[in-house]
């Protein structure tokens, strides 16, 4: 079973954000890791870049597969973990924590609440 | 094994290479010349030879192993094709050879152009095409050339979720937006989903059949005439051409352009990943637009012409991959009319026969007849188990077989997906189908026998990961 | 029946374990009307018939293969050692497809890795791909690289490049929206120029694609080129020639980022324009955005060295139409070739290999140059220069043809207009040609040009 941590909000592409204040924090989820199996490579955004909602700002490649990470809220990217690049197995082990993908800054931190919940991203991360 | 850089001789091959005096090599000005001389092995050619032996018997093809690959066709290649291209009037032949001195090869190649467009219901053929993906972008970039000349510019290709990588891919090159057309629950295109996706922006739908799944698209005139009446074009994808040539042909169902894979359909050698040929064949009304170089026959001559000005232009610095065409020629002489429609027969008897041998143990996606190839997850209680696809893939080689495609195609959870072709004996098939069920009780019984095979490779299983992560491509890297 | 192995009574029992009539049912969800195509089609033939067929369309080529071959623009006649086709049969490696099991397909990765490594250590670069098609789609995809890395469009490519390699380019730049603005690096008279299309690279431009040695076979000095190129952070694109890198400065330290190009010259042979291979090596920051199969070094289960494709989510069955490339089906066979070419030849037999093309253009050059009426053109040549007569070229060519020697392209004939006039030769001189063959020539020569004085 993979966890789904309660304080978060998720979208049904298997992102999660995190918002403290005007600072979202996003990341993929157990399940998408889970699914993925061992990440070999991340590309993450520049600095400075604006994301729309929606709009890819990440890929997560693992032997078999490439995924597209989209922003679950638009804002300006003010912080890509550069840890991973040197160690993406940091993805598989901590999903929700060393593993964060993405920081922005967010112009309408309220875009957050209109994801999903814990309870119904487990329903769609269940197969 | 050691690296060909870990063995050293003090003899080396250069003894066969005479020796033109330092005064060669002194026509090369200073500024020009290399510094220090590239780090190539230095051995005897007999160490040369051993350690290119030893290579090879590391590796399996068709004429080790049965190589029941899905989507690749690999049937047996017969060596009569490998000693033609050989002969030294085909071999020694330079391409800018006048056409009158090379009317043996010319003849041979229009010839071959006429039989394919027998085979696929088309009306011209370009041989110049080098794979079946450069087919692909060909016959793409024609889709563009024609749509342009009618002052119609689409933008839009369709591609059915279960297409093979290169469907999108060459769509992309040649300058399309791919959109996806679902399959339906039978495992065909969806007209449904077909009719919302085809629009006045579309340019073609890109179609196999029988489509990757193994399974003849029933409705294939139905979709011909959704995408014609659109005025967009049908394009077939001749990966799977093995299973309808010289029964069916792709020109009578309404495809417009067609490639074809002769290391597939015409029994070719894979080469260990190349080179291959990817012939492209039209209907009458896109033939302008064909790349050059054409070739004619003016009576009892051929030549080479370039093309008309509505051309592509060229795809290939020559005319395509001669050496391979001359294998396919040979091959479609020795089979004739009869010989086509048996291959295809056989193919789909053999397929058909495995699919129901396996079916206990290894249960096919779709309950449809199949046609050559089929597309097959492991039994419900086998994956209980936790035995993946991959692990079943790796315990086949230690039986002696070389595994089916695995995880292809997308739409079908853990496929494996099994081509036995017709150049197989029963009682290999029926090895094949014995091997398998044992490995089914492995996989309840003993599961971890599976996770650890293979054992009786030239390697235990690969660590695809670490090479990712850690990228040595070339031994200097590993230092 | 040829190449099925199921007996009369294997398919009957066989249809009988699936309840079927006849080989026809197999086929019964096929619309009927699409079934009813009578083929026309030759029959079958034995083997012996057909060999004998074969034999005898081949012989009708052998005043062309069996010529002396003066020939190149694009293929060379180079020597194909023994032991290279003898190699070369084996049916495990020939018969194989994709390492896509790597567990049993050491032998093909091996090699292929070993040859990623002798390309590389030749062109200078850190990496190398395991081949594309041939050297004008290789250009293309080296030129999809660029853009791919620098997020431009606009590529500028040396006109003297092979013309057949810049129709390619042409065909392939429109779908992958490339801007292809072509300058020529210097005509005939006036020798190699590189910093004329050099000047036309500006701050939007991908790379600048420049040939060494150029479609004339002249050597340039691409040093100052990398700085032009680089300053305006375009990329730097060597189209080079394998076997000249033993003695040549190749691309890597001329300060190329790419090197790409053509490798049948390593000991793939002529046949008629392919299969050849393409090859292409670059800097190993580029290698994520590098089109083609790559091989990497790893371990087993057991911790031993083993070889693997890698980086495949670059590649067309992962990542679709986002790949970095359409190819699939590459040339493998071709790049195993050219991995045991260099092998039997080494360091020095490719080094010696290098000079006698060098010093039998000199050869030659020395010879027609005493030949009144005979012009050649400066430069550094290595295996191909360009001589002008007072006649058409294709008529120099016929009457040399009648003497056994293909003397070389037409180069007006074959590609139309150009840079060159329409009696302008393009001769290729390999390590295959000897002395006798020379004097040949130049007597064959000087006997059309003064006969027509």
């Amino acid at each position: 079973m993979s966890t789904i941590p309660e304080e978060l909000r998720y979208t049904r592409e298997h992102e999660w954000v995190r918002v403290d204040g005007d600072v979202a924090t996003v990341g993929i989820t157990d399940f998408a890791q889970s699914q993925l199996g061992e990440i070999i490579y991340v590309e993450l955004p520049p600095v400075g870049r604006a994301v729309a909602a929606r709009a890819v700002i990440a890929v997560v490649e693992s032997v078999k597969a490439a995924s597209d990470v989209y922003a679950p809220v638009g804002g300006e990217v003010i912080e890509s973990n550069a840890k991973l690049i040197e160690e993406p197995g940091g993805l598989n082990r901590s999903p929700y924590g060393d593993g964060w993908l993405v920081k922005l800054r967010v112009a309408n931190p309220a875009e957050a609440e209109a994801l999903l919940a814990p309870d119904a991203y487990a329903a769609i991360a269940k197969e | 094994m050691e690296l060909v850089f870990e063995k050293h001789s003090a003899a080396s091959g250069a003894a066969n290479v005479p020796d033109p005096g330092p005064e060669a090599e002194a026509l090369v000005p200073p500024e020009l010349r290399r510094a220090a001389p590239p780090a190539l092995p230095e051995l005897s050619e007999l160490d040369v030879v051993r350690h290119y032996l030893a290579l090879s018997r590391r590796q399996v093809g068709v004429d080790s192993v049965f190589y029941p690959l899905g989507s690749c066709t690999m049937k047996y290649n017969p060596k009569l094709c490998e000693e033609a291209a050989r002969l030294p009037g085909f071999a020694r032949l330079h391409p800018h050879a006048p056409d009158e001195l090379c009317q043996g090869m010319l003849a041979l190649l229009w010839n071959l152009e006429q039989r394919l467009c027998e085979i696929c219901g088309m009306d011209a053929f370009t041989l110049a095409p080098m794979a079946g993906a450069q087919g692909e972008w060909t016959g793409l970039l024609l889709v563009r050339a024609y749509h342009r000349a009618r002052n119609d510019a689409r933008t839009e290709v369709l591609v059915p979720d279960s297409a093979h990588g290169t469907n999108p891919a060459s769509a992309a090159m040649a300058g399309f937006e791919v959109r996806a057309v679902a399959s339906n629950d039978d495992g065909e295109v969806d007209l449904a989903a077909l009719r919302n996706a085809v629009g006045p922006k579309t340019a073609a739908l890109m179609l196999t059949n029988p489509n990757t799944l193994g399974l003849f698209e029933t409705r294939i005139k139905e979709i011909a005439a959704v995408l014609h009446q659109a005025g967009a074009l049908l394009y077939y994808d001749g990966a799977t051409l093995n299973a309808i040539c010289g029964v069916a042909r792709p020109g009578d169902m309404g495809f417009d352009i067609v490639h074809v894979n002769v290391h597939k359909t015409f029994a070719t050698p894979h080469g260990g990943g190349g080179p291959g040929a990817g012939p492209v064949g039209v209907k009458a009304r896109i033939a302008p637009f064909l790349p050059a170089p054409r070739i004619v026959r003016e009576g009892e001559r051929f030549a080479r012409a370039e093309a008309s000005p509505q051309s592509i232009g060229r795809v290939g610095a020559f005319g395509g991959n001669a050496g391979i065409l001359i294998r396919a020629y040979a091959y479609l002489a020795m089979l004739g009319r009869e010989g086509v429609t048996r291959v295809a027969q056989h193919a789909v008897l053999a397929a058909r026969y495995l699919a129901a041998r396996l079916a206990p143990d290894f249960p096919s996606a779709y309950d449809r007849p199949c046609m050559h190839e089929f597309v097959a997850t492991p039994s419900a209680a086998i994956l209980g188990k936790g035995v993946k696809t991959l692990d079943i893939a790796k315990r086949l080689i230690d039986c002696g077989f070389h595994p089916p495609t695995v995880y292809f195609p997308m739409i079908v959870h853990e496929a494996l997906m099994v081509e036995p072709t017709e150049t197989e004996t029963k009682e290999r098939l029926d090895a094949f189908v014995a091997a398998m069920h044992v490995i089914a009780a492995e996989a309840l019984a003993t599961p971890e026998k599976l996770k650890a095979a293979p054992e009786n490779a030239p390697v235990g299983r690969v660590d695809e990961v670490k090479a990712a992560r850690e990228l040595v491509l070339t031994y200097d890297m590993a230092r | 029946m040829p190449f099925v192995s199921l007996t009369d009574a294997d398919v009957e029992a066989m249809l009988g374990e699936l309840g079927l009539g006849s080989l026809d049912a197999l086929f019964a969800h096929v619309p009927e009307d699409l079934r009813r195509h009578a083929f026309a089609l030759p029959p079958g033939r034995t083997q012996l018939e057909v060999e004998r067929e074969l034999e005898a369309l081949a012989t009708r080529n052998d005043r062309a293969a069996g010529a002396v071959c003066f020939l190149g623009g694009g293929a060379y006649d180079h020597h194909v050692p023994a032991a290279l086709r003898e190699i070369l049969r084996r049916g495990e490696l020939y018969t194989a497809y994709t390492p896509y099991q790597p567990e049993i397909a050491q032998g093909m990765l091996q090699a292929l890795f070993e040859y990623q490594t002798m390309l590389a250590r030749l062109a200078g670069l850190d990496v190398a791909n395991a081949s594309l098609y041939d050297g004008a789609t290789a250009c293309l995809e080296a030129l999809g690289l660029a853009v791919r890395h620098t997020n431009r469009t606009r590529v500028v490519v040396d006109a003297n490049l092979n013309p057949r390699w810049r129709d390619v380019i042409k065909t392939g730049a429109a779908g992958m929206g490339l801007t292809v603005v072509e300058v020529p690096g210097g005509g005939l008279a006036q020798g190699r120029d590189p910093a004329a299309p050099a000047a036309a690279v500006d701050t939007s431009t991908a790379a600048l694609l420049v040939p060494n040695p150029d479609f004339f076979g002249r050597y340039a000095d691409l040093k100052a080129l990398a700085q032009a190129a680089h300053a305006h952070g375009a990329l730097l694109i060597g189209a080079a020639a394998p076997i000249s890198m033993a003695i040549f400065e190749p691309p890597g330290a001329m300060g190329c980022d790419v090197a790409c190009g053509e490798g049948q010259e390593l000991g793939l042979g002529l046949s008629f324009g392919g299969p050849y291979l393409g090859f292409l090596a670059a800097r190993k920051e580029l290698v994520r955005r590098m089109p083609g199969r790559l091989v990497g070094m790893t371990v087993d289960s057991r911790g031993q060295r083993a070889f693997t494709l890698t980086l495949q989510t670059r590649e067309q069955h992962i990542r679709r139409e986002k790949a970095t490339s359409n190819i699939c089906s590459n040339q493998s066979l071709c790049a195993f070739a050219a991995g045991l070419y260099l092998a039997i030849m080494g360091r020095e037999g490719l080094r010696r290999c290098a000079a006698a093309c060098l010093a039998g253009v000199a050869a030659l050059r020395a010879k027609l140059a005493a030949i009144p009426g005979v012009t050649l053109f400066p430069g550094t040549h290595w295996r191909e220069f360009v001589f002008r007569t007072p006649l058409r070229a294709e008529h120099v060519c016929e009457l040399l043809a009648a003497k056994g020697i293909l003397a070389g392209v037409p180069l007006a004939a074959r590609f139309g207009a150009g840079i060159w006039e329409a009696g302008d030769v393009l001769v290729a001189v390999t390590e295959k040609r000897t002395a006798e063959e020379i004097d040949a020539y130049a007597a064959a020569l000087r006997e059309a040009v003064t006969a027509a004085r």
